[in-house]
């Protein structure tokens, strides 16, 4: 043991040495691989910090020009005007628009098809489905908004004549058809992972297979299908290229009116870095600011759904 | 050893595409062109060819059309120039030229004072070089069919900062007190700032809640699908979309004018027609790539302008432009306004 | 008490009527509560199929070896997407090239060299877990803050890479331990009781084994960085290069960052372009996908 490597920590337990005659140099070696996949792990951590220490040094100078009371407070985003008009709610409401309307297209169709899968369906009919399921979630997100654009604005415009090209509903539907796979997988996997004594014992009694499903598996479950509603809708919130491309830029005003032409955190963002503001202007200062905003929600979300898949999991294994 | 054949497979098969990738990049390499151009063998057509180089342009969204064509038809003919066209926008585009990142920017408005400090501060000397002629159209959608024409002084009312105008009534008596959705593009454009400058009366001077747009295909789209529309866009765009958008004609106190090829030509169109620049750092152009590039630009290139939906200046325009270009003559003659006055007056001046 | 035997058979006949009505409702419930699932799942994949069903109906007739090999061009009708698809082959290599490796080694040490877990592992573990359900645009912020503007790699495919290996970096690590659980450790005994050390028995032994669970991931997360648009936007990539990048100048253009100017573009033919480039996007991304699932499943099947 006298030639254990210089560990970062305690000495590991599963893989521990067990020869007495170490080479010096292997064990240098052995010390430096470890080394090196310690370093790798910290790269993470790095990463972390560096989000939040560009986002926070980024948003300095903007948060000097505005206050943070005004920012989060005001209710005009109109960083083109003079003087500029930095107040992020209509950013949140475009935000929430389009993360609402895509939770109303895919935690319903979502759940169901997902209770459909585990409970209902075939093995061979679940077992053609679900990759498929799997393979349509690695679509990119740039081909949705190219959709919203050319299929779902024009259907819609059909049923109302008078919306305009962009706005948020195409949005929200695009974003809920793109997490719809996220949300059956995710919940079909809490479902199966129920054990199946509780259903069998509720057979048992006499109860029909929706009684079992929706009083038995359903509430067994459910924090780890709520788990997946909150992971879907982070997507929705944080996702951009399709309500860029569907919802437009909005004019800055506060609305929650879905056939308006809106404009996401997200979407902000890259129409400012696609105009690659000058470095040291407000707007593009005004990015990392909107960035801390998103950050902060998606990384409370995630938390959120983190904490309930740890209790669904300590409940069922 | 069937986990490390197992492995073996893994690592091979990623050799393998890692390997094919590579011979397909490098077939690619030695053939960037369009589909079969050779490297090897003679140009396809006339002039020498310039061997090698790059050029970087960004800038005027407006601009974009013709700055992609010339690089698009320059490559074709010298394929070892690689040349990257960006569209940020006019003064996102100043910029960059600023710090020296690009060799041309371009430009929908003349440069600004503040813009030719910095370029100073940073040693960078530039040449102006008016491209082109637009004309800033006023578009309403084609489902729009009281609005014809509008006088400049209705659209200062409707445009301006603190503007009270709601509805169409409130432009124009006649029309219907349906609301307006006003349109444009965000402020690091250059038809921005040549809008406001010349309708609203001062750089920036715009009503609130006017919804902006960086790119301007989403501006012409978004149009192009709202009949309450009322915006302002490059002529190029909005020949794009001429099917369903309406240009209105513009009456600034001589009848009202609408904007075509020769009244945008002849600046009768006024007082919305207006040059379009390539500003060329000086010391880009110790590059050969560079300078044949603008000889291509201000001659063959010439119908390129035309194809892209802009209007050509008078050909002593690009004579003068070339001989700046070959004596290196650098500075401004737009920066200050020199309203009724031609391109080609200034340009002699 | 005396009353209760005559009440008593009417009631229960009237109980039996009432139980078998209920049955009967239940029964009805359930059918129509089976009906509404299978109709989500059918409407679900209906609007997927919807989806593909449109976009290869206008893009796969653009789609030739013209296409494939043109350069790019102002019009729509003769365009090529050349230098997008090498644009998105180069962030795809050097992504992987930076990230999986790092990745990999994350993974074993928190896996492997780390398997009693202490509070820097599980924080380290907590970390990566939030790392990966950051909007992929907040990357965009950190690389365009710190590759194009602090390091001064401006809008070069390097900036790209390294920007697209950061945000993969996390799923790499998470489906990469996966695979390391996966192994029994008794593999992990075996070995070391044979008298070989930590590192030979994670090389000849666990990594071995967990080779198929691992090449899945990789696969995965690579994919992911050559869908992704938003990050390369803000780290500007551009959208129109006459040629390919090179190290000398190594600005670049990607598939869906063409497919998104196509796809708002005004001018007429654009569309269809757009569609062509999002069927090859879209075919080599399902094509590595699905050999992923597939090797998932064998793997699973064996386990």
């Amino acid at each position: 043991m006298a030639s254990v490597p210089v560990n970062p920590e305690p000495a590991p337990v599963a893989i521990r040495r067990r020869g007495r005659r170490a080479p010096g140099l292997r064990a240098i070696g052995e010390g430096g691989i470890k080394w090196f996949t310690f370093l790798c792990a910290l790269i993470s951590v790095i990463t972390t910090f560096s989000i939040v220490g560009v986002l926070v040094v980024q948003a300095a100078p903007f948060f000097r020009h505005v206050s943070v009371g005004e920012f989060f407070s005001g209710t005009e985003w109109r960083p083109e005007a003079s003087p500029g008009q930095f107040g992020i709610w209509p950013l949140l409401a475009g935000t929430l628009v389009i993360t609402v309307g895509a939770g109303l297209v895919a935690i319903p169709l979502g759940l169901l098809s997902a209770i459909y899968l585990s409970e209902y369906a075939h093995p061979r009919v679940r077992s053609i489905l679900k990759p498929a399921l799997e393979l349509l979630a690695g679509i990119p997100t740039v081909v949705y908004g190219f959709l919203a654009l050319t299929l779902i604005t024009p259907a819609l415009k059909h049923l109302l004549p008078s919306l305009g090209t962009f706005n948020a509903l195409s949005g929200a539907i695009v974003v809920g058809i793109m997490i719809l796979p996220l949300v059956s997988s995710l919940c079909e996997d809490a479902l199966t992972a129920v054990p199946k004594g509780l259903r069998e014992a509720a057979y048992g009694l006499g109860a029909t297979k929706m009684e079992v499903t929706l009083k038995i598996a359903v509430p067994a479950a459910l924090s780890g299908i709520m788990a997946s509603f909150i992971l879907a809708l982070s997507r929705a919130l944080g996702e951009t290229m399709a309500v860029t491309l569907a919802s437009g830029a909005g004019n800055g005003h506060l609305t929650f009116n879905p056939a308006e032409s809106i404009q996401t955190m997200t979407a902000y963002i890259v129409n400012v870095t696609k105009g690659d503001a000058a470095q040291g202007t407000i707007r593009y200062n005004s990015i990392f600011a909107v960035g801390i905003t998103l950050f902060v929600m998606t990384l409370l979300m995630n938390l959120l759904a983190q904490k309930l898949v740890h209790k669904f999991r300590t409940a069922y294994s | 050893m069937k986990p490390n054949r197992r492995i073996l497979i893994g690592l091979a098969s990623i050799a393998v595409i890692a390997a094919a990738s590579a011979i397909f990049i490098g077939c690619g390499d030695k053939n960037p062109g369009a589909g079969g151009t050779e490297t090897s063998g003679p140009a396809p057509s006339g002039g020498p060819k310039t061997a090698a180089g790059k050029i970087s342009i960004d800038g005027s969204t407006t601009v974009y059309p013709i700055a992609q064509a010339f690089a698009e038809d320059f490559h074709k003919k010298n394929d070892g120039v690689v040349i990257d066209v960006g569209k940020s926008g006019t003064g996102s585009g100043m910029t960059k030229f600023e710090r020296g990142e690009i060799d041309i920017a371009a430009a929908s408005r003349p440069i600004e004072q503040k813009e030719a400090d910095a370029c100073k501060a940073a040693n960078v000397e530039f040449i102006e070089i008016p491209i082109a002629a637009d004309g800033v159209c006023v578009l309403v959608n084609s489902a729009n069919t009281f609005a014809d024409k509008v006088t400049i002084d209705e659209l200062k009312k409707a445009f301006s900062k603190g503007s009270t105008v709601m509805t169409w009534a409130d432009i124009h008596a006649g029309w219907p007190a349906e609301p307006i959705k006003f349109y444009g593009p965000t402020s690091n454009h250059g038809t921005y700032d040549y809008f406001t400058e010349t309708v609203c009366g001062k750089k920036g001077n715009l009503r609130d809640d006017a919804v902006l747009n960086q790119e301007y295909t989403a501006l012409i789209t978004a149009i192009a699908g709202d009949k309450n529309a009322l915006g302002y866009v490059g002529y190029a765009y909005y020949q794009e979309k001429k099917d369903q958008a309406k240009a209105l004609s513009i009456d600034a106190g001589k009848g009202a004018v609408a904007p075509t090829i020769d009244t945008i030509k002849d600046n009768s169109y006024a007082p919305l027609s207006r040059p379009l620049f390539l500003y060329v750092n000086k010391k880009s152009l110790d590059r050969q790539e560079v300078k044949d590039f603008l000889k291509f630009a201000l001659g063959e290139g010439k119908p390129l302008i035309t194809e892209a939906d802009y209007v050509l200046l008078p050909d002593e325009a690009y004579e003068i432009a070339q001989k700046l270009v070959d004596a290196g003559t650098t500075g401004s003659k737009f920066m200050n306004p020199q309203p009724g006055k031609s391109t080609l007056d200034i340009m002699k001046g | 008490m005396s009353s209760a035997p005559v009440i008593a058979p009417r009631a229960t006949a009237h109980m039996k009527v009432e139980q078998a009505k209920h049955r009967a409702k239940r029964k009805r419930l359930d059918a129509a509560f089976k009906g509404l699932c299978f109709a989500a799942a059918g409407v679900g994949v209906l609007l997927l199929l919807m989806l593909l069903y449109k976009i290869f109906s206008e893009g796969a007739g653009r789609v030739s070896f013209d296409f494939l090999k043109g350069a790019l061009s102002r019009r729509a009708g003769k365009t090529g997407i050349w230098p997008a698809i090498v644009g998105s082959l180069y962030i795809m290599f050097l992504t992987a090239i930076i990230a999986l490796p790092l990745g990999i080694s994350a993974a074993i040490y928190l896996e492997e060299f780390t398997r009693r877990k202490n509070r820097f592992t599980r924080f380290i573990q907590v970390n990566i877990a939030n790392l990966a359900g950051v909007p992929s645009i907040v990357y965009g912020l950190l690389g365009l803050a710190l590759f194009n503007r602090w390091l001064h790699l401006g809008a070069s495919v390097w900036a790209g890479a390294l920007t697209m290996s950061l945000l993969i970096l996390p799923m790499v690590i998470i489906v990469t331990q996966e695979a390391l659980k996966a192994v029994p450790n008794s593999y992990r005994e075996g070995s070391l009781a044979l008298g070989s050390t930590p590192w030979q028995a994670i090389r000849l032994q666990v990594l071995p084994n967990a080779s198929s669970g691992i090449l899945t991931g990789m696969i995965l997360s690579i994919s992911r960085a050559v869908g992704e648009t938003a990050p390369l936007i803000a780290v500007g990539a551009v959208a129109y290069v006459t040629s390919l990048p090179t190290p000398s100048n190594p600005k670049y253009t990607v598939l869906p960052i063409l497919i998104f100017d196509w796809a708002g573009e005004a001018r007429p033919g654009f569309d269809k372009a757009a569609a062509g480039a999002i069927v090859v996007l879209i075919v080599s991304l399902l094509f590595f996908n699905s050999i992923a699932i597939f090797l998932r499943a064998r793997a699973r099947k064996r386990g």
